[in-house]
């Protein structure tokens, strides 16, 4: 194999790994709640351990901004592992100060044609056992497939794909939102740097990305990308009328198997100030994930 | 107490107590759940308590070893009013091992699923007691075949509480695409139908033979299959999504769970008598499934075929009082998912009974359709959920509407009203002086 096609092919796999990747939810900067300062990691250098090579910084200096195109590039080619399993807590909170608090667990797994993903809830009891099966096809022309599996019921059922932008089982992420994993595709976005800013202490490039598929649900984004580690510290969402009604950050980001994930993720309704917080209490990656798991049959056995 | 409920009975707790054991000894990885439930209705034609139902189920899951876990549910069901089972409830249609421990004529504990579950390399065994749940249809059942159910409470009950488990070896495997299962059967367990009195006592000539008139009639009791290996039921499912699409292959070798009213008109003490014995005949089931998303909608749908299936006879000179016919029932469902989880969902479901027989009432066509309404989709919070069937033949059905809300602490209270319409000879007709209103509270934890 020349080593044109050798580096052409790890180029590939790099992206086709990368889509799946690190971070499956973002988490919010907001400054009127008392979550903001919990959410934000304390300023400084960006977690711990060096970033792996794939996601080295081009832009040495501060002043030197990346194009869109090349930050796109570089989220998507953030290294990530083929499977994962993330035993996450949710918190829901109302705007009357109500928390509801959810334990679940999010298994993903890379296939050839599609990523699959899993969640399963633990508790409270009264929803233990419900499943969500989403089948996230590389080819995006193809609608996704989803079905949720009730316990009361007993049955797998299929349900809709398209309405990607409603709130994900009650919370403020949507399934937009937990498809994207922290990284735009060029394919749905047009990317444009505008400069730089912080969030939550640490500097980060900024950008304004536009949907080229008005069906997701935004008008436009502005994203917040920390170049150190092409990670997105922060999204905010706007609708057609310019209005602010969502904003994403993900804090506390450590390294798992060489990963940068964020382990806690806020989203905020600007519009209703319902919060949700998820953090991840465990990650764990490259894990040997049977594919029989991932079927609508097995959705009963919630991932076991 | 009946023997065979203290043997139920030991046999649950030696059950229990070796999944908690065996779980003590995997260093505690096991999870205990309890879901307790009061509810109460009141009938409004004549007003009075039709029902004040009181259940505790907990549930044991363990985490054996490896990719094995064992799993046991218990349930103790209460209600005072005694109305929907009046007296001590007959367990003849259950397999011995099957039936719950009665404690006087209103409350009995019975072990609903004792299970072990894991994986033989690629294989999945689940051996034990346990609901198999084919199809998807909602509130009526078309492919949903492999367990009885007890109609206690008509269909009004969640089928979850009111299908009844079965003592099954259940196999999956994968096959290329798709999912091979093969279900083995040994438990000769039917439908439990409610006994003349009570308020869900089937009596619809469309389902049931009328009395004939001016002859006395002697019930006998049914005859049950009693062979354990030449009896037991088999089945099997494919199923595979492929471009977009679910799909199923199903059949199922077993005994129909709705006895066969055999009839027969003999000379006894110088008169002539009618004499009804039902029994439980073998059916092939051969059906499929299939759904598929386009935007905001999901079709599915579900097709049965039957053969070997009874219909009795108004002909007096008939032997048997009986024909036998194939059936073909399918149900066709089209889901919208809309804005901040609605749900609304029409269902169209057929039944056409064939056979030759010129006076049996059962054959020809059933149109049946559905409408559902649901915010909320089962997760915590506000739920709104309205349904209603109806029968375009007989011009009757079942209007449902219930309200609920859980609150952060894992209570659930919901409301709701219940009521049939028609005319009494109609499958929701006859029970249209049973409409009411209920309360109820559930907790989880």
């Amino acid at each position: 194999m020349r080593a044109e096609e050798r580096n052409m092919k790890a180029i590939r796999e790099c992206i086709a790994r990368s889509r799946v990747a690190a971070v499956f939810l973002a988490a919010a900067i907001w400054g009127s709640t008392g979550l903001a300062a919990e959410a934000l990691e304390p300023a400084g250098a960006p977690g711990r351990g060096t970033p792996v090579s794939a996601a080295a910084p081009a832009h040495r200096t501060a002043e030197e901004l990346p194009s869109g195109a090349e930050l796109m590039r570089r989220m998507q080619m953030r290294p990530d592992s083929n499977a994962r399993v993330d035993t996450l807590r949710v918190e829901l909170h109302d705007r009357d100060g109500g928390v509801r608090k959810r334990e679940a667990r999010m298994l993903r797994k890379v296939f050839p044609d599609a990523t699959r993903t899993l969640f399963v809830f633990d508790a409270p009891a009264n929803i233990a056992g419900t499943a969500l099966l989403t089948v996230d096809y590389d080819d995006l022309a193809r609608e996704d497939d989803r079905w949720l599996y009730l316990p009361a019921s007993r049955k797998s059922r299929r349900v809709s794909a398209a309405r990607r932008t409603e709130g994900f089982m009650g919370g403020d992420f949507s399934y937009e939102d937990i498809r994207n994993e922290a990284r735009l595709r060029p394919e749905e976005y047009r990317l444009r740097t505008t400069g730089h800013s912080k969030v939550g202490g640490r500097p980060c490039v900024q950008a304004e990305a536009i949907p080229k598929n008005t069906g997701l649900g935004y008008a436009r984004l502005e994203v917040c990308v920390d170049t150190s580690i092409w990670m997105p510290l922060r999204f905010v969402m706007y609708d057609n009328d310019s209005v602010r009604i969502k904003t994403i950050t993900m804090a506390d980001l450590r390294e798992a198997n060489g990963v940068w994930t964020a382990y806690r993720r806020v989203a905020r309704n600007d519009v209703n100030g319902h919060v949700t917080v998820v953090v991840s209490e465990s990650v764990e990656r490259d894990v040997d994930l049977k594919g029989g798991i991932f079927t609508r049959e097995a959705l009963a056995r919630g991932g076991r | 107490m009946a023997p065979r409920g203290v043997r139920q009975l030991v046999f649950l707790l030696v059950g229990l107590a070796c999944i908690a054991r065996r779980a003590d000894a995997t260093d505690g990885a096991y999870d205990l759940s309890l879901r307790s439930r009061l509810e109460v209705s009141v009938a409004f034609h004549a007003p009075h308590v039709q029902k004040s139902e009181f259940f505790l189920e907990p549930a044991l899951t363990s985490e054996l070893t490896g990719d094995w876990q064992a799993h046991a549910v218990v349930r103790l069901l209460a209600d005072p009013a005694d109305h929907l089972w009046p007296g001590s409830p007959t367990q003849v249609d259950l397999w011995p091992a099957s039936r719950a421990l009665e404690i006087g004529d209103t409350t009995e504990l019975d072990l609903r699923e004792l299970y072990l579950r894991g994986r033989l390399g690629e294989l999945e065994l689940t051996l034990g007691k346990q609901q198999v749940v084919w199809g998807a249809a909602d509130g009526i059942k078309i492919l949903d075949v492999v367990d009885p159910q007890d109609f206690r409470e008509f269909i009004l009950d969640d089928f979850t509480d009111s299908r009844l488990p079965l003592w099954t070896i259940n196999l999956e495997v994968p096959l290329a695409a798709a999912r091979l299962q093969l279900l083995w059967i040994p438990d000769r367990s039917y439908h439990r139908l409610p006994p003349p009195g009570s308020v869900y006592h089937i009596t619809s000539p469309v389902l049931v033979p009328p009395s004939p008139t001016g002859l006395p009639l002697v019930l006998e009791p049914p005859e049950r299959p009693r062979r354990f290996l030449a009896d037991s039921d088999l089945g099997l499912r494919i199923s595979s999504t492929l471009s977009g699409w679910d799909l199923s292959l199903n059949y199922l070798y077993a005994y129909d769970d709705a006895p066969v009213p055999v009839r027969t008109v003999v000379f006894s003490a110088g008169a002539l008598q009618v004499r009804g014995r039902p029994e439980y005949r073998r059916t092939h089931y051969i059906g499929g499934s299939f759904g598929t998303a386009w935007h905001d909608l999901v079709f599915r749908g579900e097709l049965l075929f039957s053969t070997k299936r009874y219909v009795y006879t108004r002909d007096i000179l008939d032997p048997d009082g009986i024909e036998p016919g194939n059936e073909l029932s399918y149900v066709l469902g089209l889901d919208w998912f809309g804005p901040r989880e609605t749900l609304l969902s029409a269902q169209i479901f057929e039944r056409r009974t064939g056979t030759s027989a010129a006076r049996a009432p059962q054959k020809g066509w059933t149109h049946i359709t559905s409408l559902l309404f649901h915010r909320g989709l089962g997760l915590e919070g506000l739920v709104l959920q309205t349904f209603w069937l109806h029968d375009l033949e007989r011009n009757d059905g079942l209007a449902r509407g219930l309200i609920s809300y859980t609150w952060s602490g894992g209570f659930t209270f919901s409301t709701g009203v219940e009521m049939f319409y028609g005319t009494s000879g109609g499958i929701f007709g006859e029970f249209a002086m049973t409409d009411h209103l209920f309360f109820a509270i559930e907790h989880h934890q």
